[in-house]
């Protein structure tokens, strides 16, 4: 096996060239394989796993890892693999829907820009990009479940600042906040706020703390859900007045004048008890906000993130003129401009660079602004090859760029939110069969759609529809009846045999669908559609959302189902079939088969 | 046992064909290719009421003839099916001795339900379906690599999207299989 040797050695390099899936998918750019004109040793990728792979090869290479590996799709995350830090699989399920959501508003960001092909380049190969329009349809789903998410004060304790800010931005971005439960959501972050006014934080102007960051989310958050407390007036003016006498305030300060600055709106409270609660400790916030700005100047800031965050503050308050800020802002510009020169991105440097530019009043052409776009992907390529600290890198980089891009045009918002599904295709692995990325299923084999008026339409899923074939007849439920998850909903009829199609979660039945009751040849033909069965009002609980499955855990679990399927009739010899395509009627291919035990054995989730 | 891979043609005799897949199959797996004696279809694998053969039926047939080679990959142009599948294109024993390979829906320009297609690009799909076939005879499952030989086909768009070569990883789990 001496050519198989030599290919894994050479397989990440030159000899390979423009073939290298590690270069495909843009985990190491063209300029680095061209740096070693003659062989691998140069790729980053390659001298990394040189030396770890050595002992360990064929674990790496062994059907573990290949299983594992995002880059064939992997289903277990971790194990012991050399890339599950860049592992982009591993980080999408590692991070909480909201984090992903924060990070999707910048995926989406990017593919409705100018950069679409070349993050779709980026991400498509890892299937990161399908991963994640997957997920914005399952936490835009959650979002419209609202509050009847069944998530509790003491559930969004459970998330950080960063993920509760990012669920209360998503829904204001996606124009339903209302569904939203405002009222626990406020608490959580006003609890945040407090938690950390009360202590004393060791604070520096050069190095924002983390917690002073949760702080300044959790304001931001209150800010957008406009239940900011009524504070005193008076006191906030002094404070601003205080923070545009700082020459070089710190960017925490910066960003905490703004959250504060709205924080002067005339609110409305959605809850008493909040409101309550709110005032009595408004008084710990305003001395914590006063403590901040006497801690945060130590006379020596000089560097531009501090000159960009003096820009903000005084422009934000109107302490200098419309054009006093000029001169800044073409001072940011320039070295803006000169980081884009590089290529190689300081993501945190160049996003307050920018929001600086911003404030100033000075503008970007057209050009420069398609070259810092463009930096910022390469940057987010380059990112890639650092093997060991990439988990949090993807999520900072695309949310601020998304984040960016987005303020600047509102209107993307309204076209994430109105993104359509895409277009579904037969899928080899599920036997030919179409699984839509934008429902929920069980395992009963059912999906749920939601729609903006919190009611869930329910259907089967295709595989079954072509197990389930031409049925006689269809007894649904009257609307009104109450169904338990679970539990029989309604029942399929065939050839005096008959199943029992369980409900996908609690709640009461508003419509059925008369239409397949009149002719029942449009389940099997249409199940995504027209062949749809009843729609419910859910009765949403703690916890009854859990074990639904959606995007990329439901054509996973799919696939097994497929597998079972095909098992079931394999007979004793392992076999693998290519170009497998399940027959509609399938059960009535083969002769002698209980339709009702075979289906029976897929409804029952 | 002979370390050659034996090409098995059944019902087949488009000589061209064979040659063609007999001479590729080497360029992935380390082991000679002939193409062996020619004989019929089991009359047992025939589904009268489908009027298509059995796959598996073939592969059990296959497995026990006494032929000398590490693998025997029959080449047949009768549609072949599994029970609840409409059609497939090939069947393999994962892992295990036989493998077979149907000509019917890949263009045939003779017979089969596909509009033909020329003959360089049915012979290409021939020959992909043959090293995927055998594949499986040497462990491999599905790859989720779409230029990979090793992954699945359900219509001729994906057979001519991928290559006739496994990728590196395949090649590797290949390795491992050959050397276990």
């Amino acid at each position: 096996m001496n050519t198989m040797k030599a290919h894994s050695t050479e397989m990440f390099g030159k000899k390979i060239g423009s073939s290298c899936v590690w270069r495909a998918s843009g985990v190491v750019s063209a300029q680095m394989c061209e740096s070693s004109p003659d062989s691998c040793e140069g790729c980053p990728i390659y001298t990394r796993l040189g030396k770890a792979a050595s002992h360990r090869q064929t674990q790496f290479f062994g059907r573990d890892y290949f299983d594992s590996c995002s880059v064939n799709a992997c289903a277990v995350p971790g194990q012991s693999c050399p890339f599950a830090g860049p592992c982009m699989a591993n980080w999408s399920r590692t991070n909480t829907p909201a984090l992903r959501m924060l990070t999707m508003i910048g995926i989406g960001a990017l593919s409705i820009g100018e950069n679409a092909s070349l993050i779709q380049q980026t991400t498509r190969r890892t299937g990161l990009h399908a991963d994640l329009v997957s997920r914005v349809f399952q936490l835009r789903n959650l979002v419209m479940l609202g509050p009847e998410s069944g998530l509790s004060p003491s559930d969004l304790a459970l998330f950080t600042a960063e993920e509760q800010f990012a669920m209360v931005a998503a829904a204001s971005f996606l124009d339903c906040l209302d569904s939203l439960d405002v009222a626990a959501f406020a608490e959580a972050m006003m609890e945040r706020v407090l938690q950390h006014g009360n202590g004393s934080p060791s604070l520096s102007v050069k190095h924002d703390p983390p917690d002073l960051r949760e702080t300044l989310l959790a304001l931001q958050g209150l800010a957008v859900l406009d239940v900011l407390p009524a504070f005193d007036i008076e006191i906030l003016g002094e404070i601003h007045a205080g923070m545009a006498a700082l020459p070089y305030p710190s960017m925490a300060l910066a960003q905490m004048a703004l959250a504060l600055q709205r924080a002067i709106q005339p609110a409305t409270f959605k809850s008493p008890a909040l409101e309550q609660r709110t005032v009595e400790r408004a008084a710990t916030l305003v001395t914590f906000a006063d403590w901040l700005m006497g801690s945060v100047y130590d006379g020596q800031p000089v560097t531009f993130p501090e000159l960009a965050s003096a820009v903000i503050v005084t422009r934000t308050l109107g302490a200098v003129p419309d054009d006093g800020a000029i001169p800044a802002g073409r001072l940011l510009k320039a070295e803006l401009l000169r980081m884009v020169g590089n290529e190689r991105l300081d993501m945190s440097g160049a996003h307050s660079l920018l929001a600086g530019i911003v404030a100033s009043g000075v503008k970007l052409d057209p050009d420069e602004r398609t070259a810092f776009s463009r930096a910022v992907v390469l940057s987010f390529q380059a990112h890639f090859t650092k093997l060991g600290d990439m988990r949090a890198d993807p999520v900072s980089l695309i949310a601020y760029l998304g984040a960016d891009n987005l303020v600047r045009d509102r209107s993307q918002f309204a076209a994430i939110a109105s993104m359509e599904a895409p277009e579904v295709e037969a899928d080899p692995a599920l036997l030919g069969c179409e699984l839509p990325v934008d429902r929920f299923y069980t395992r009963g084999h059912t999906w749920m759609h939601p729609s903006r008026d919190g009611a869930l339409r329910v259907g089967l899923d295709d595989l079954a529809g072509h197990l389930i074939g031409q049925v006689d007849a269809i007894e649904m439920p009257e609307p009104g009846s109450q169904l338990r998850r679970g539990k029989p909903a309604l029942r399929l009829i065939r050839g005096g045999e008959s199943v029992d199609v369980c409900a996908p979660m609690d709640g009461e039945v508003v419509l059925v669908n008369q239409a397949i009751i009149d002719a029942p040849g449009i389940l099997p033909d249409q199940p995504y559609d027209g062949g749809w069965l009843l729609s419910i009002r859910p009765k949403v609980s703690g916890g009854s959302l859990s074990g639904l499955l959606f995007g990329e855990n439901a054509r996973e679990w799919q696939t097994t189902e497929a597998r079972r399927l095909q098992e079931m009739f394999q007979g004793d010899m392992a076999t693998a079939a290519d170009g497998a395509t399940l027959a509609r009627d399938a059960l009535a291919t083969i002769p002698g088969v209980r339709w009702s035990k075979v289906l029976r054995a897929f409804l029952t989730p | 046992m002979s370390s050659v891979i034996e090409l098995v043609a059944l019902d087949i005799t488009d000589q061209e064909l064979l040659s063609s897949l007999c001479a590729e199959v080497p360029t992935t797996y380390p082991f000679q290719c002939r193409i062996g004696a020619a004989e019929k279809l089991p009359v047992s694998a025939l589904d009268m009421h489908r009027g298509q053969y059995q796959a598996t039926r073939i592969l059990e047939h296959l497995a026990s003839s006494d032929r000398d080679a590490v693998r025997l990959l029959g080449i047949t142009t009768a549609d072949l099916f599994t029970p609840i599948l409409r059609y497939i294109f090939g069947e393999a024993m994962l892992p295990g001795k036989a493998a077979i390979v149907s000509t019917h829906r890949l263009g045939n320009l003779s017979r089969g339900t596909q509009p033909p297609c020329d003959r360089p690009l049915f012979i290409s799909r021939v020959i992909k379906e043959g090293i995927h076939e055998l594949g499986h005879t040497f462990g491999l499952t599905h790859c989720a690599d779409p230029s990979c030989v090793m992954t699945a086909s359900r219509e001729m768009a994906r057979i001519d999207a991928k290559s006739t070569q496994l990728c590196r990883y395949c090649r590797i789990l290949l390795d491992d299989f050959l050397t276990a």
